[in-house]
């Protein structure tokens, strides 16, 4: 009697292992195919030496780690980080009272509120950025617009600077603030918000005491889902800024085209990792909760 | 009479085509404990929510200490609530939380860990100060929740069905170290349940809210004995009822007819054909194997039930109505499938003569 | 653990989502390498590498049409990757679309076979100044021109330009702040500075080349917009009055209303020239064949067809293409100007040597600041 059940037991833990296997045997042999299998090629790579034509000699060299702190591409990074930062910051200031308005309307509401953020994802990056030059340029709409309704006599020079960028960056990477945001504020228990107004506090307390602290794991996520698409972006620096600053994608780029230098490019991309993987460590230090990501 | 600290005035409460409270008057008095019962929907719970001031009336004034309150947010009235769910700040330990409403009043530091300390004593929480709120039990919840709201001397303290999360162990234990802590205070509680036995052990008054209209409100003894209305004698403990009509109007007490047979009450005001219904609880009920005068209520036992504390007892009538008769002891009870009378001592039936009460029924 | 591996995964997540964004132009390249190995008397495939815009696809059909093999086009969106997988035989094509600038590199490394000019006798067609090699290949041995050169040169809006441009640095004008967009592209930068100041475009002088990044730094105080591709965007919507570009071919094409409005700066240094050529990569297993098809190109009847698709400069006579273009064509004035640059313009091929100094030199021009 004792045998079969343990021969039954085994049973549901063979079916048990066979599900699991089916469930994450996928995900896990796409991940490390698509995302260590090239993880591990780059960081060797980025240790190799450069051949001529871009063809890798397999010599052993710390000379592309030395390269980053040269201080003209130290400087290229410096520049990306700052600008990944404050379209982060700006996103996450712009997006949270978005995301407030959104969590506190009924859900049909809602729901059509985040059909219409969902928008910019449905669309081609490209296309998305060429309608930005469209609409800003000299001859664009908006100009077109404000001249005929007389608002301006001159165009107003829209494209090819920061407001450009930023309006450019925000248009593409609010969403990413906005969602999980949106659903730490939506999982907030109201009632804490009536518990603190009936122990006395005016909405600007509560709102700081209560609601940002308890949102704050939103917040985090929302700022690593922006900070690291933005420290690689630039198509939009480039097509919106006018390309007169170049950002640390433009630099890994012109080394694995124009340069041929591709354990350098391997360097800044491992660069590009150990960069995510501190902001993520800063956020998870803060206190933010990786899994919000997952919301 | 001591002097009034809250009042409705004529309130209503719509939200949409729902009519949830129907032209509310209360009156509580300072230093009372005052409970809203009622079944889950009967707009209790809004009743509170309106004087804490999460909700506002669509008519009708409240007032608190003699001011209407139709302007005040809730974070300006003098009064806290205990939240059914304790509504804890997780962000915050246990002292943070008791502290939070004299930090808000910007209170010296000193003074608020002075009364911080002396609250969670009162509440057997000494020791807790740095504890998570995650890592407390739910009776401690309920008890941090209390003192964050006390710390603040309300003048009401409103409670939400405080108790529901509790097992019923802890509920009753709680149920009485809150009605001393009341008595110590001297604070006016407004507390809101939907379980009548809780209601009867802690309150000064009980308000029996049903569909937004307010039953009875009165002691528990009264409100046990004296039921005024078929809602309250059925809603609060068990009751026999019966629909009857006048029959004879006697020297001594009066003859009820029921379905077959009659039943009797004290002599009052009553006219012959007039319908009456009378609720009897069935602890008073009494049975014998002869009839006996003035009753004529025959019946079967069909059923006898072990409850614990007492047994329950089922008599079928011949009209298939069940009459519930407890004893502490079964000894007290007849058997299975005999035949008895049934009979009580004439005061104790209650005559409920509202109008509507069985109208449906007969 | 497991949290550490739910880490890990959301990092990996999010370096595939950057290296993703960084890569994101990756589209048609190694589609033809698998190019199976074909027996000699079986039907015979050729995997051919172009630019896009340069051949319209009918002529291809109309080659399988009559010589019955099949030809399978990929379209090549950067010429170093080719290079790579051709060195490290990763890659066979039969025919590629070469960019001028690259044909010495891949001459230096073995990349090319020879061509047998017999099998490809409509070369008699080509214009007698274009009908030569270029820098690498002199003597025409592993490449054909195909197209006329295209210039990078300076045009500006006559309208609305406030200055006469006469040489490369007027470029720094102060007058100019913000009414120039350049192309982004290093050698064509870095040499035109070169030439202006009187140095080869090829140097791999640092003081020169530093001399150059100088002068760059100035004119990009005044540079608006850098661009990858057309400038054409920038001129026509207003936002530039001056573009140092390749686009005038194509912005004469585009209406003849910028015949007048447009003018190409005359400027001491010439223009840089790039023309593309067709050549024979020596992993080719259909020699004869490809040579069968560049042969078809030529042919005036065909080359017209793509002439007219683009609109880029042919390479032909005149007097052998004029029946098949649209008419008008040759009343362009680019052609004219085309001509006339041609006497003055630079060559340019890329040297590893002088890519390693420009690099740092670029990263330092494009990033602005110290």
């Amino acid at each position: 009697m004792k045998k079969k059940n343990s021969e039954e037991k085994e049973k549901i833990s063979i079916a048990k292992r066979i599900s699991q296997i089916a469930l994450c045997g996928p995900v896990t042999i796409w991940s490390v195919l698509f995302i260590y299998v090239p993880m591990a090629l780059l960081l060797f790579m980025s240790f190799m030496t450069k051949g001529p034509l871009g063809i890798i000699k397999y010599e052993f060299t710390l000379e592309n780690y030395k390269a980053i702190f040269d201080s003209v591409y130290f400087n290229v990074i410096k520049e990306s980080v700052l600008v990944a930062l404050i379209t982060t910051v700006l996103s996450v200031l712009m997006g949270y009272p978005f995301a407030y308005f959104m969590a506190m309307k009924k859900k049909k509401i809602s729901g059509i509120l985040m059909i219409l953020l969902m928008i910019p994802f449905w669309t081609n990056e490209l296309v998305i950025v060429y309608s930005f030059v469209i609409l800003l340029n000299n001859s664009g709409l908006v100009n077109t617009f404000l001249q005929v309704v007389g608002i301006t006599k001159e165009p107003l020079s829209m494209l090819y600077n920061n407001f450009a960028v930023i309006a450019g960056m925000l248009y593409m990477l609010l969403p990413f603030a906005v969602l999980p945001m949106y659903s730490s504020i939506e999982k907030l228990d109201k009632g804490l918000l009536e518990a603190s107004k009936d122990l006395g506090a005016g909405p600007v307390k509560t709102f700081f005491k209560i609601t940002l602290p308890l949102t704050a794991p939103g917040i985090f996520a929302g700022v690593i889902l922006v900070f690291i698409p933005t420290i690689g972006y630039y198509q939009i620096t480039d097509m919106l800024g006018g390309g007169t600053q170049m950002m640390i994608g433009n630099l890994i780029n012109n080394q694995f085209s124009i340069s041929r230098n591709w354990p350098f490019g391997a360097a800044l991309s491992m660069l590009l990792a150990v960069l995510i993987l501190v902001m993520l460590f800063i956020c998870q230090k803060i206190g933010g909760n990786l899994d919000d990501l997952a919301a | 009479m001591a002097k009034t600290i809250v009042s409705m005035l004529n309130v209503d409460k719509w939200y949409g085509e729902n009519h949830i409270v129907k032209n509310m008057n209360l009156d509580i008095s300072e230093g009372e404990f005052l409970t809203l019962l009622g079944p889950s929907g009967c707009g209790k719970t809004t009743m509170l929510r309106m004087v804490s001031g999460f909700e506002q009336p669509s008519a009708g004034t409240i007032k608190v200490e003699n001011e209407s309150v139709e302007k005040k947010e809730p974070y300006q009235r003098n009064v806290n609530t205990v939240f059914q769910n304790y509504a804890l700040f997780p962000n915050m330990n246990v002292y943070d939380n008791v502290a939070y409403g004299l930090k808000i009043k910007k209170v010296p530091k000193a003074e608020i860990k002075k009364r911080v300390t002396e609250m969670l004593k009162l509440v057997q929480l000494e020791g807790f100060e740095k504890r998570r709120i995650s890592q407390m039990s739910g009776g401690q919840k309920q008890r941090i929740a209390l003192a964050r709201a006390l710390i603040n001397h309300p003048k009401v303290l409103l409670l939400d069905e405080p108790l529901g999360a509790l097992d019923l162990k802890l509920r009753k234990q709680m149920q009485i170290e809150l009605k001393q802590l009341q008595k110590r205070l001297g604070i006016t509680f407004v507390y809101v349940t939907h379980d009548q036995e809780e209601a009867l052990t802690m309150s000064d008054r009980i308000a029996i809210i049903n569909e937004g209209v307010m039953e009875q409100i009165d002691t528990p003894k009264n409100i046990y004995e004296h039921p005024k209305t078929r809602f309250v004698a059925e809603f609060i403990g068990e009751s026999n009822i019966f629909d009857t009509v006048v029959k004879n109007i006697l020297e001594d007490k009066v003859e009820l007819a029921i379905a077959e047979g009659h039943i009797a009450v004290p002599r009052g005001e009553y006219t012959v054909g007039e319908k009456v219904t009378v609720s009897v609880r069935p602890e008073v009920m009494s049975f014998s194997r002869e009839r006996i005068s003035g009753f004529s209520v025959k019946g079967v036992v069909k059923d006898i039930i072990y409850v614990g504390n007492f047994v329950k007892m089922i008599v079928e009538m011949s009209n298939g109505q069940e009459i519930k008769i407890t004893r502490f002891d079964s000894m007290e009870l007849s058997d299975l499938g005999d035949v008895v009378y049934l009979n009580w001592p004439l005061e104790k039936g209650v005559v409920i003569r509202m109008e509507d009460s069985f109208e449906d029924t007969v | 653990m497991r949290r550490f591996q739910k880490k890990l995964h959301i990092l990996g997540m999010m370096l595939i989502i950057t290296i993703g964004m960084l890569t994101g132009c990756g589209k048609h390249a190694g589609a033809g390498e698998n190019g199976k190995e074909k027996d000699a008397d079986k039907d015979v495939e050729l995997n051919i590498m172009l630019w896009d815009q340069d051949y319209d696809e009918s002529v291809f059909k109309a080659f399988e049409k009559k010589t019955g093999i099949h030809v399978n086009i990929n379209y090549i969106d950067n010429t170093d990757t080719i290079i790579s997988k051709l060195i490290q035989g990763t890659a066979d094509y039969d025919l590629l679309d070469l960019e001028s600038a690259y044909i010495k590199s891949f001459v230096d490394n073995d990349l090319l076979v020879e061509l047998n000019h017999s099998n490809i006798e409509n070369e008699k067609y080509i214009r007698e100044e274009y009908y030569k090699g270029y820098t690498g290949d002199e003597e025409m041995k592993y490449a054909i021109p195909m197209t006329a050169p295209i210039y990078t040169c300076i045009i500006y809006n006559k309208e609305t330009c406030p200055i006469e441009i006469t040489k490369f640095e007027d470029l720094a004008n102060p007058a100019l702040k913000n009414q120039v967009c350049m192309v982004n592209s290093t050698i064509s930068l870095f040499g035109m500075a070169l030439q202006s100041l009187g140095y080869k475009a090829d140097s791999t002088n640092e003081d020169e080349i530093s001399e150059a990044a100088e002068l760059l730094t100035k004119i990009k105080s005044n540079v608006k917009a850098f661009v990858g591709e057309s400038a054409i965007p920038n001129l026509e919507n207003g936002e530039c009055s001056v573009a140092y570009c390749w686009d005038y071919m194509n912005l004469c094409n585009m209406s003849k209303d910028n015949w007048d409005k447009y003018e190409v700066a005359d400027i001491p240094g010439g223009a840089e020239c790039c023309i593309q050529y067709l050549a024979i990569p020596s992993s080719s297993k259909h020699v004869k064949e490809t040579e069968e098809l560049i042969n078809f190109l030529l042919e005036p009847e065909q080359y017209a067809v793509s002439t007219n698709a683009f609109g880029t400069e042919p390479v032909l006579k005149e007097e052998c293409l004029a029946e098949y273009v649209e008419s008008g064509f040759y009343e362009n004035p680019a052609i004219q100007k085309n001509a006339e640059l041609y006497e003055d313009s630079w060559k340019i091929a890329i040297d590893d040597e002088q890519i390693n100094i420009l690099d740092s030199y670029y990263t330092k021009l494009m990033s602005g600041s110290e």
